[in-house]
């Protein structure tokens, strides 16, 4: 039976889209077709290996493996530099501040202000780690359905009570948004405007409120529908992993690969 | 044909003091469809909460008096009490309630495992757990859908899906609460059918009288909590002064 494609009217009219981390999942590459079960402890470890890193060679060379692997995961460009932004953002003070405040040799001077190579190369590695670590998430979550890798994760004895507060947030967040844009719509229809004045933030004040009334009689609903279908706590699922040397092979590699750089991390 | 819901003068009272249900008795034969009418807040849906155990029995009245809540009276299902004694469990997998919205009752990542999750809590090999999904899937005309994402579903897929939920269960009794609400005509059509081709115990709390016309031979007017009439379908329906007086309408067709 052909299935028709999914209505996502909400999702659109919201701009939401962008919360959707596993959007590429059904696209085709090595690393979409990696067993997560391997795939996310596998690129974890990476990504410690890469926070203890503190070569900039290195460092670099961390960076290069994750942008490899983003493009071989063939993840579009566009929607990993839209997120990235939240991350310069966040890096953006460290960037302007510690190259004049790390004491060292002085390699650029401006009346009082004076950049140390010291806090310069130490801002570098700090960004590169930082933007390598951030791209293996798209690699890590982005190339299964999220579902997939949460499932996987219960797999691998991650607490059932984390897994399903994962769960449970991230099938939330649409029907929370949803609420806020219905909410949204309902107030522009009558006039509303997001102004700095003092009936704009009474307004937002209830819209939060009630939001959170909402949400709290939803949960309650919602806990009625699940032990209505006999849930004790435990989530059990049906999965379908099939684990093929290959994807050994892949988690080998990388392995090996974060070994070379503790080692290299080491020596140089 | 033996008793699928007894129901003896039982009155249920909300925390805040709220007497949802006075001292309602009903009987409910195993096969029958039975369509529960009333205005909002009539206490249709207290009702379905009850008959599944879902609310909260701190104390009988008595006690503490105001603000407590608390019911009175005698529920069984296929006998055995709804009570608290006894393993709600058993009773929660033998009636099947479908909630209004199906937001509340769709949480998981993908259709099927929405509704492989009652047969996987219920313990059921994997195997039949498949069956069940697909033979429910089948019966909402939704086989095909499993790997999709809730959320991304028409409302009317999601209702249908709902549904699917509560059949993989196989429970003797289901409860529908406003099945057709909010659908477009073609949407409401399909679940109607769906409904109509249950062999069970069904009772549909709905404003769509319409639809009760198809659906139900037997009639309940709730309102206020108590029970105002019980009776054939029909004759219900065609009694003008009688639904006017409790919020509802004589459905188009039989004017």
């Amino acid at each position: 039976m052909p299935v028709p494609p999914a209505p996502r009217t909400i999702l659109r009219r919201c701009s939401m889209y962008y919360l959707e981390i596993d959007r590429f999942a059904d696209m085709r590459s090595p690393v979409h077709a990696w067993d997560p079960r391997i795939k996310i402890p596998a690129l974890l470890i990476m990504a410690f290996t890469i926070a203890l890193l503190k070569d900039i060679r290195l460092a670099a060379m961390g960076l290069a493996f994750s942008i490899g692997l983003v493009a071989i995961s063939r993840i579009p460009i566009s929607f990993v530099l839209r997120r990235l932004r939240w991350v310069f953002i966040f890096l953006a003070p460290f960037v302007l501040i510690m190259p004049l405040t790390v004491p060292g040799k002085d390699i650029w001077q401006f009346s009082f202000l004076s950049v140390s190579y010291e806090g310069l190369s130490l801002v570098t590695v700090i960004f590169l780690k930082a933007v390598a670590i951030v791209l293996l998430v798209f690699p890590m979550f982005g190339t299964a359905p999220f579902h997939t890798s949460m499932k996987a994760l219960q797999h691998l004895r991650f607490p059932t009570r984390f897994v399903q507060i994962i769960l449970f947030t991230y099938r939330h967040i649409f029907i929370f948004f949803g609420e806020i844009c219905r909410m949204n719509n309902a107030a522009k229809a009558r006039g509303f405007e997001a102004k700095t004045r003092w009936h704009s933030f009474r307004t937002l004040g209830n819209f939060i409120g009630v939001l959170l009334v909402r949400s709290f009689e939803r949960t309650e609903r919602l806990y009625n529908a699940m032990i209505s279908r006999g849930y004790r706590g435990e989530l059990i699922t049906l999965s379908t992993f099939r684990m093929t040397p290959r994807d050994s092979v892949k988690g080998a590699m990388v392995m090996a690969i974060s070994v070379l750089l503790l080692v290299g991390d080491r020596f140089l | 044909m033996s008793s699928a819901i007894t129901i003896h003068n039982l009155t249920y009272c909300y925390p805040d003091g709220t007497e949802a249900i006075k001292d309602i008795s009903l009987e409910i034969s195993e096969g029958e469809s039975v369509a529960l009418m009333g205005p909002n807040g009539a206490g249709k849906t207290t009702l379905f909460l009850y008959l599944n155990g879902l609310l909260p029995k701190s104390s009988a009245f008595g006690k503490g008096g105001r603000g407590d809540s608390g019911s009175v009276g005698i529920v069984k299902i296929f006998g055995s009490a709804v009570d608290g004694k006894k393993p709600l469990r058993e009773i929660r997998r033998r009636v099947g309630i479908v909630f209004q919205n199906p937001e509340d009752q769709l949480f998981c990542p993908t259709v099927f495992d929405d509704v492989a999750f009652g047969p996987l809590n219920y313990g059921l090999p994997p195997d039949a757990v498949r069956s069940r999904v697909r033979d429910a899937l089948e019966a909402v005309g939704m086989l095909g859908f499993e790997d999709r994402v809730p959320h991304h579903l028409s409302f009317g897929e999601k209702k249908r899906v709902s549904l699917a939920t509560i059949l993989s269960m196989n429970p003797a009794i289901i409860l529908l609460d406003e099945p057709t609400s909010n659908l477009d005509p073609r949407a409401r059509r399909k679940v109607i059918q769906v409904i109509g081709d249950l062999k069970v115990t069904k009772v549909i709390a709905t404003h769509d009288l319409e639809m009760t016309l198809e659906l139900c031979e037997r009639g309940i007017i709730l309102d206020n909590g108590r029970v105002i009439t019980d009776g054939r379908i029909l004759d219900i329906l065609k009694d003008k002064s009688l639904l006017e007086a409790h919020g509802l309408e004589v459905p188009y067709s039989l004017r």
